[in-house]
Order: C-alpha cells, then sequence, then structure tokens
C-alpha cells in the first residue's frame, strides 16, 4: 500500500518534556513543519475551531491540560462540522479506565497511555503512525 | 373484691366482722340521745331508747320544736348540711345538739351533754393556736407525729396515745407513743391489717373522730330498729354517737381499754394513719370542744404530714438526681455506655440504693458490688419493657430493681439488694401467721406480742428509688441515641476523608508521572544522544537514573492501583473460584503448577478485582518460593486460601506485612516488587466487605494467606 504523509499532525500538550520526547519521535516520520503544537486546551481551540490553522490530519490529545481540560476539546472537536473527522488519538498519562471509556465515549479514535521508558514511547508513537498512514482517512478532498 | 355487707342486726364474729354494716348500728352509744323526725313535720318518728330519760320526756309522735324549741330547730335545720358536725355543735339546755341528714326527708338530731369540765371555746382557741404552731415547726415527720400524740394525750387526759402508720399492705406500725409511765411501751409493734375492717377506714376518710366514751355501758338501742320513714336502719355515718361494733368493744377489752378515740390521718385522700388513744382507768368523756381541737390537729396534721412527705421526697429525689449525675459524667468520659456504668461503680449503686448491680450490654457483663450467682438466667428472664422491682424475687437477693435498655437485645441494668432478715413484732397474731388460738381476741386473757421473722425478702424499694433508676435509664436512653449519632456521624467524615485521600493519592500519583516521565526520557536522550562521549561510568549513572524513575513509577502505579479499589464501584457477578483463578494465572508472567480444592465454591464479586487479588496472592506465592513452588488453592465456606511452601514470614512481621510499601527483603532480592501488593490485595477484600489476613505462616516452611468477600 503506498505510505501517505500524515501531516499536517496536529499535538495538544502542555507538558514540553513530554512534546519534546514525543517531537523526537516524529521527527523520524515526519517533517518539522508537519507537526503543529498547541500548549493549551485554549489555544487548539482557537486555532483549529475558530482559527486558520489548516484541518490536521490526526489529532494526538493530551488529557491533563491546564485550563479548558483535554475531554472538553475533544468534545469541541468531535461537534465542529469541519474537524469532528479528523481522527483524535488521546495520548494521556492516566491508564484510568473512567478516563479511557469516556474518552472513547466523546468520540476518540484511540487511547494511548503514556509510557515512562523512553523506548516503549517509540515503539508506540511509531506503530501509531504506520497505522494511520496506511489507514484511508477521510475528507482527503478538501 | 369488697363482699356485701350484711343486713343490719346480723349477729358478727371474726368470721364476718369485714362485713360488718357499722354505718347502721341500730343503736347509739348511751351518753347521749338520737332523735330522728320527719323533715316535713319536724314529728320525731323514731328515737334512742334513752331519748325519753335524757329530755325528761317522752319523745315518739312529738315535734322537734316541741321538744327544743322553734329557733333551735331552725339552726340545727340550717346547719345540718355540715360535713364536719363535730365541729360545730349548738348549745342548748345543757347539751349539745348536732344535726344532719341521713336520708332524704329525715332529720336526725343527737344530743351529748355538755359535760362537766365545759369550758369555753375561747380557752381552746388559745390552745389550738399553741397546738398549731408545734405542729408548723414540725421539722420531721417523726416528729411530727410524736408531738401530735402528746398534745392529743394533753388535750383529753387518754392514759395512751399512739401515732400509727398504715403500711402498703394496710398494718399498722405504731410510729409514736405517749402513755403512763407505768405502762408497758407498744412503740414500734405491728398491727395486722385486720384490726381496722377496709368499711371502718373508709369511714374514716368520711368522719374523721371517732370517740368511744365508754366501753362497758351497753348502746342504747334506736326505736323502732327500722326508720319508719325509709323503712330502713339509720345510717348514723355522719353523727358522733354512732353505736360501736361489738367486735370492736371485744377488741378493746381485750386490751384491757375502758375508752378510746382515733383521729384520721389522710394524706391525697389516703388514710395514712391514724393518732389512737386508750384509756385503762374507766370511762373517758371527752367534751366537745376537745374533740373539735383533736379534729384540727387531725386536719393540720394531716397537711404537715403531706408537706414533709413531700419535703422528704423531694430531698431524696435531689440525692439520688446527684448520684444519677455522677453516673451520666462517667458514661459521657467513657468510650461506651458500659464501661461508664462500670466505672460508675458505687454512684451507679446510690442512683437507687442497691447493695450490687449488673449491666450486660451486647452479651458484655460488668457486675458491681454484691450480685446473686444466677445473675445470668435472671438476665435472661427478663422480658418486660419497662422498669420492674420486686422485694421478694426467689434468688439469691431477694430485690431486683430491672431497666431494660434493649430487651430485644437483652440490655438491662438491673440492681440487686440483699436479704434483709428482720422481725415484726405483732401485736397480737395476725391471721396470716395461722397461729392456733382458740379465742383469738384474747389468746390468754391479755395481749401479748407475736414475732414474726421475716425472711425471703429484702428491704422494699420506694417509689423514689424506682422513679430514679426511671429517670437514669431515660437518660442512658438519650445517651444511646446520642453516641449513635456521633457514630453516623464520624463513620461519615470518615468515609468522606477517606474519599477525599484516595482522590488525594490518585492526583498525586498522577501528576508525579509527569515529571518523572520527563527525567526517564531525558536520561534515554542522553544515553542516545551522547553515546560515544559519555564514559562508562556516566552510562551507568544514566542507567541508574533510568532504573529508578522505573521503579518510581511502578509504586506511583500501586498507590493508583491502591486509591482506586477505594473509589470504584464494584461490578457484582458471580463466578467460581476456578474461573477466577484461572483468569489471574493467565495474567502472571510465569504460570506456576496449583493444585485446587474445592474449586467449584460460587464467590460473588467484582471478577477483575478479585482477579487482582488472586494475581498478587499467587504472585507472592511463585516470588518468595523455591525453584518449584508447590501451590495449593482451598475452597471451603465462603473462605479461600493461597498456601505456599515459600520462605514463611517471621511471627514479628505479620502485622507489617500489610502495611502499604513496606517490604522484608532488599528490593532487588526475590524479584523486587513495591510491597503494594498485600495492602492492595487486603483492601480489595474490604472493599467487598469481607476479610484477608495470613492464616499461618512458618518460616522456611510456607504460608497460607485466606479471604473471604463478605456476604454478598
Amino acid at each position: 500500500m503506498h505510505a501517505r504523509t500524515l501531516e499536517p499532525l496536529a499535538v495538544v500538550e502542555d507538558s514540553d518534556e513530554d512534546f519534546e520526547a514525543l517531537s523526537r519521535v516524529l521527527r523520524e516520520t515526519t517533517s518539522r513543519e508537519g507537526v503543529k503544537r498547541y500548549v493549551s486546551g485554549e489555544d487548539a481551540v482557537a486555532g483549529l475551531i475558530g482559527g486558520e490553522d489548516a484541518r490536521p490530519a490526526l489529532i494526538i490529545l493530551d488529557l491533563n491540560l491546564p485550563g479548558i481540560r483535554g475531554m472538553e476539546v475533544l468534545a469541541k472537536l468531535k461537534a465542529d462540522a469541519r474537524l469532528k473527522i479528523v481522527p483524535v488519538v488521546v495520548l494521556s498519562g492516566s491508564s484510568r479506565e473512567e478516563d479511557i471509556d469516556a474518552a472513547y465515549e466523546a468520540g476518540a479514535n484511540a487511547y494511548l497511555s503514556k509510557p515512562l521508558d523512553f523506548t516503549e514511547l517509540r515503539r508506540i508513537v511509531l506503530s501509531l503512525h504506520e497505522f494511520w498512514q496506511i489507514a484511508t482517512l477521510p475528507g482527503r478532498g478538501q | 373484691m369488697a363482699e356485701p355487707l350484711l343486713a343490719p342486726g346480723t349477729p358478727v364474729d371474726l368470721t364476718n366482722c369485714h362485713r360488718e354494716p357499722i354505718r347502721t348500728p341500730g343503736g347509739i352509744q348511751a351518753h347521749g340521745a338520737l332523735l330522728a323526725a320527719d323533715e316535713a313535720t319536724l314529728e320525731v318518728v323514731q328515737a334512742s331508747a334513752n331519748a325519753p330519760a335524757l329530755l325528761g320526756d317522752a319523745v315518739l309522735g312529738r315535734t322537734l320544736e316541741d321538744l327544743l324549741g322553734a329557733d333551735v330547730v331552725e339552726q340545727l335545720r340550717a346547719g345540718a348540711a355540715d360535713e364536719t358536725p363535730n365541729l360545730r355543735p349548738l348549745r342548748t339546755r345543757g347539751l349539745d345538739a348536732y344535726a344532719y341528714r341521713p336520708a332524704e326527708g329525715v332529720l336526725v338530731v343527737e344530743l351529748e351533754p355538755v359535760g362537766d369540765h365545759s369550758a369555753s371555746l375561747t380557752r381552746y382557741q388559745d390552745e389550738i393556736a399553741r397546738v398549731l404552731g408545734l405542729l408548723q415547726d414540725a421539722p420531721t415527720i417523726e416528729d411530727l407525729l410524736q408531738r401530735t400524740a402528746r398534745v392529743v394525750r394533753e388535750l383529753t387526759g387518754s392514759d395512751r396515745v399512739w401515732a400509727y402508720r398504715f403500711e402498703p399492705d394496710d398494718h399498722g406500725v405504731i410510729l409514736a407513743e405517749e402513755k403512763r409511765e407505768d405502762l408497758d411501751a407498744f412503740l414500734g409493734l405491728h398491727y395486722p391489717a385486720s384490726d381496722i375492717p377496709p368499711q371502718a377506714r373508709a369511714l374514716f376518710l368520711q368522719n374523721r373522730l371517732r370517740f368511744i366514751h365508754d366501753v362497758e355501758t351497753p348502746a342504747s338501742p334506736l326505736e323502732p330498729a327500722a326508720n319508719p320513714l325509709t323503712g330502713e336502719w339509720l345510717d348514723l355515718s355522719k353523727g358522733v354517737l354512732r353505736a360501736v361494733s361489738p367486735i370492736h368493744i371485744q377488741y378493746l377489752k381485750n386490751m384491757g381499754a375502758t375508752a378510746s378515740m382515733s383521729i384520721a390521718l389522710s394524706v391525697g385522700g389516703r388514710l395514712w394513719g391514724l393518732i389512737s388513744g386508750h384509756h385503762y382507768s374507766g370511762p373517758l368523756f371527752v367534751p366537745h370542744e376537745v374533740r373539735a381541737t383533736c379534729e384540727l390537729i387531725g386536719i393540720v396534721g394531716s397537711m404537715q404530714l403531706e408537706a414533709l412527705e413531700k419535703l422528704e421526697v423531694s430531698r431524696r429525689q435531689g440525692t439520688l438526681a446527684t448520684k444519677r449525675s455522677a453516673v451520666i459524667d462517667h458514661v459521657a468520659a467513657s468510650s461506651s455506655i458500659l464501661d461508664g456504668l462500670a466505672a460508675a461503680g458505687e454512684d451507679l449503686l446510690a442512683v437507687c440504693g442497691a447493695d450490687g448491680a449488673a449491666i450486660r450490654i451486647d452479651d458484655d457483663l460488668r457486675l458491681i458490688g454484691e450480685t446473686p450467682s444466677e445473675v445470668m438466667e435472671l438476665l435472661d428472664g427478663l422480658a418486660a419493657a419497662d422498669v420492674s422491682a420486686t422485694h421478694h424475687a426467689d434468688s439469691g437477693m431477694p430485690g431486683v430493681l430491672a431497666a431494660p435498655l434493649a430487651v430485644a437485645r437483652g440490655n438491662h441494668i438491673v440492681w440487686f439488694r440483699r436479704e434483709y432478715v428482720h422481725t415484726i413484732e405483732w401485736a397480737h397474731a395476725p391471721k396470716s401467721l395461722a397461729v392456733k388460738e382458740p379465742e383469738r381476741l384474747n389468746p390468754d386473757g391479755s395481749f401479748r406480742t407475736w414475732a414474726e421473722s421475716v425472711k425471703g425478702e429484702s428491704r422494699p424499694w420506694d417509689v423514689v428509688e424506682v422513679e430514679s433508676a426511671t429517670e437514669l435509664r431515660s437518660a442512658l436512653g438519650t445517651f444511646l441515641i446520642t453516641r449513635a449519632e456521633q457514630l453516623a456521624a464520624l463513620n461519615a467524615e470518615l468515609a468522606r476523608s477517606n474519599e477525599e485521600l484516595d482522590a488525594f493519592a490518585y492526583v498525586a500519583a498522577h501528576d508525579l508521572k509527569e515529571p518523572l516521565r520527563g527525567i526517564a526520557n531525558f536520561a534515554s536522550f542522553l544515553v542516545e544522544d551522547y553515546e560515544d562521549t559519555l564514559d562508562a561510568e556516566a552510562r551507568e549513572r544514566l542507567a541508574t537514573i533510568t532504573k529508578l524513575s522505573q521503579r518510581m513509577g511502578s509504586l506511583l502505579d500501586s498507590l493508583l492501583e491502591y486509591s482506586r479499589i477505594g473509589r470504584a464501584d464494584l461490578a457484582m457477578s458471580d463466578f467460581t473460584v476456578e474461573a477466577v483463578v484461572a483468569d489471574a494465572v493467565e495474567l502472571l508472567a510465569h504460570p506456576p503448577a496449583l493444585r485446587i480444592e474445592g474449586g467449584d465454591m460460587p464467590l460473588r464479586g467484582d471478577r477483575i478485582r478479585v482477579r487482582q487479588l488472586l494475581v498478587n496472592l499467587i504472585g507472592n506465592a511463585v516470588k518468595y518460593s523455591p525453584d518449584v513452588p508447590e501451590i495449593t488453592i482451598t475452597a471451603q465456606a465462603g473462605r479461600v486460601c493461597v498456601e505456599d511452601n515459600g520462605i514463611g514470614v517471621a511471627p514479628e512481621h505479620h502485622d507489617a506485612i500489610f502495611h502499604v510499601f513496606r517490604r522484608l527483603h532488599p528490593r532487588d532480592a526475590y524479584g523486587g516488587g513495591t510491597g503494594a501488593g498485600l495492602t492492595i490485595a487486603r483492601r480489595i477484600a474490604e472493599r467487598h466487605g469481607g476479610e484477608l489476613w495470613l492464616e499461618r505462616s512458618t518460616p522456611g516452611v510456607g504460608s497460607a494467606f485466606c479471604f473471604t468477600l463478605g456476604g454478598s
């Protein structure tokens, strides 16, 4: 199957360290310009829903955000006509069942727990990237 | 209960005197005379046989006006409604006259000689003032009775005057005595209740004074016997001359009395006792003025008695209330009502003047002071919901005062009183003693005392003491409720703070993981990015940082897991031990060989959590066992045990192993671990309403951990 470029890739993550770890892996698959970071829920809502930002191919969303919580951002994304077809992968520090269930109920397309081991993170992110590259995504005709 | 009275005129003896119609004796004491007239015509239709002699003329068929004068009759008719004829005679022709209406349309006039010692009422008014002052000053009931007896003896000149009280069973006991010096003392003697039959007691409440001036002179009969107007024998109970029962005359004669008198003492509508006088030296005519004074003394004495009784009751109530507060203080200061009551000791006994007490609350028994050996049987036999008292229980201690706290749960306070063996000196043998006497009224020509030894009884519990026990019980009831409310509030508070603690642990663990990830990741970056420049030591240190981060991560995961068990709802389902053990084994990295006994035993719980519990227990069994672990799981009667042949736990560590993050071994020994496994397992069992414990453990031989999941 022909591998497409999974860009732009939106990352909603407030923690610089976590973003750096994620970026370190994404650097292997995606160009620096292909990753758009939002540092808070407000930032993401303003840029994606109300703003001019291009519709991303995939959104990676942290749940534990300052201000607007990740779950709220997810709900807003899924309520937005333009964005609701974009797959959202939750990447959270929480492995709590309630959080996992709530995320899927709100329309998350996948839920991944942030591992402590960087090797494990790399494996997860590369797998994730590979899967969403292979999967046929909606809205390519825009 | 009360048998009907005999027909008037029926001969009476000891067997039927309790039915004697004493109001209609058909005659009068012969020192006076009686005239009964038709009130419409004032014609005398019936009179005592001695009336013509006293008035010096025939009386039957004459009018009262004719005999006594129109003005006197007018006044007598006006005063006839008076309740107390003794106080208001009309003095005419050297006679004191009293009038009353025994029946509709019948006017009775009693006439009595004024007597040799007649004195003006003013003299007695001084006397009355002195006497009333004396009675009012009496500080105690004993004093009051003593003073009353003395005053009455002074006034009447009677050889002996007693004051006696009727006990609850109506027998009398002499509490005060004033007598001629040469006479034997009767103080403290008891009189059987039958000495004063019930109809006589009732009459005392209506007509407070009774004088028998001469036991030797026979009564003067009424003629005709039946009143022509009513066709019945006249009711003489309102008068002063009413003839005495022949039985009573015999009784007095047996005592050697020649004249007697009685004054009623009443409290609260009950005949409390009598002031009673006996004369031994011939007839004793007590003139009207003295009788009137005596009647006043009876009335004032009764009022004073009532006041003193109330005072004594309230004093006693005050004393007992102090004891009750002391008991309540003890209870308030104790962690349990039982301990508080037991700690109150003597104060608890003093609440109702007991010699001992037993308290049982929820099968926990405490004894204070002297208690009977059969106390448990006695407590088990208590069924009444109210406070009950007896002083003749069939028990080692006959006084039993029981205050139930919760009958259904067998919770009681019971006070005991020891047997009070005492002797009652009866003035003469009561019928109940069944003493053989051919002539009971006159055993051997004189009165003599009979000593009755009373056994199998304690001193009776009085009203105030029973009240005090009741009060204490109510106070404790309030306390029980308050204690229950306090516990409920405390439990709610505890549940809330537990929840908060769980929430805190969760947030703390979660938030700590973020910087920890950073630390771990950056250590990894350093190794990756500077692989060529780092020396071996630096690489080793970075590897240690990574390892420590991983370890901290595990600890935080355990904490998260632990806090989650307390917070998450349980998804209950039914499964067998076998099934959930299989679930658990699947999760283990190195599944051991297991032997299961009773695997088909059903369990009900949150299967995921129970699986986790078993993973922890089996995991530990594997971890702390030799290369080939022998693990047996036994399920029986709701209880599941996991037994291994591992290293065991030394007895001093049996508690410590359940403490969160507590490890007994170096953290890298036995494959490491956070030290939270058992704590989490126990919490899962407890969350289900069950328990988890170390059943047995021998170092070097093995351990057995067991758990239950509670009722449902």
